[in-house]
């Protein structure tokens, strides 16, 4: 858990900050390309291993199956792993813009 | 001619790198990989087509589930077929080459999971030779003068495969 938090890249935590509502894999692409005004463009291997981490870590869980994909949402823990996250993110901003 | 044939192409470009970019040469020349089967690891067979712009990504995935296939797929993405628990996915492009692996840690996890089994693979077969030798000069065992060409050849095949996951292990995107 520790590492995958000090690893955590930008892909996980946009995919993260995604699954705040049930998102498949493709959904979660999608989703992230329009929030990020097409900077952050995921591949299919990408969140294929990266959902596969996550799910081990247990921030999110998978809820159903449908049509061959698998739904998934963050947990718990992945909601607090995520606080946490946008609050170093926070942090380093003001310390970057010296408002800190 | 409208076939050809590529004997043991994943072991002469090991690495999920090489493969692609030699598939994608290929395309470019107008040949590519029929229906892959269980021997196309050993004898790949190319068909003639229109040559084109095509990008193939190789992810070493052993157990792949439907929603694996549907997130490639629906992102676009051909299913090629397995070579030896390598999923072979293909697109064509216009413009920017694609990338299924789009960020340096998966890019990295994916070499380390081709990284275990070459390794895996490798150390027990460079053991094996390892034993061999030593019980050809011990004198023990049946036929015990043919360890030289039976430790020499289980050497061949571990030592390339050590040499893989080095490069692997070493590569850093």
């Amino acid at each position: 858990m520790a590492d995958l938090k000090e690893e955590l890249s930008e892909t996980m935590y946009c995919i993260l900050l995604s699954l705040r509502a049930e998102r498949h894999g493709y959904g979660i692409i999608l989703h992230v390309a329009e929030f990020t005004a097409g900077a952050v463009q995921l591949g299919a291997g990408t969140i294929y291993t990266s959902l596969k981490k996550l799910e081990r870590a247990g921030w999110i869980n998978r809820t159903r199956t449908e049509n061959r994909r698998h739904y998934y949402v963050l947990t718990q823990r992945g909601v607090r792993a995520l606080d946490e996250q946008t609050s170093r993110i926070e942090r380093l901003h003001a310390y970057g813009r010296g408002t800190a | 001619m409208t076939r050809k044939t590529a004997w043991f192409a994943p072991f002469f470009h090991p690495t999920p790198e090489r493969l692609e970019i030699w598939l994608e040469a290929q395309a470019a020349q107008g040949w590519k990989p029929g229906a892959l089967d269980d021997m196309s690891a050993m004898r790949l067979h190319l068909n003639s087509a229109p040559a084109s712009t095509v990008r193939f990504v190789v992810d070493p995935q052993q157990h792949v589930d439907a929603d694996y296939r549907a997130t490639y797929e629906d992102a676009g993405w051909h299913y090629v077929g397995e070579l030896s628990s390598l999923q072979v996915w293909s697109r064509r492009y216009k413009g920017a080459r694609p990338e299924a692996f789009t960020d340096r840690s998966s890019r990295r996890a994916r070499d380390r999971r081709l990284a275990w089994v070459t390794g895996a693979l490798g150390t027990l077969v460079v053991l094996g030779a390892a034993a061999r030798a030593a019980l050809g000069l011990a004198g023990t065992g049946a036929s015990a003068e043919d360890w030289p060409l039976e430790a020499g050849l289980l050497a061949l095949i571990g030592l390339p495969l050590l040499a893989v996951t080095v490069a692997l292990v070493r590569n850093r995107p």
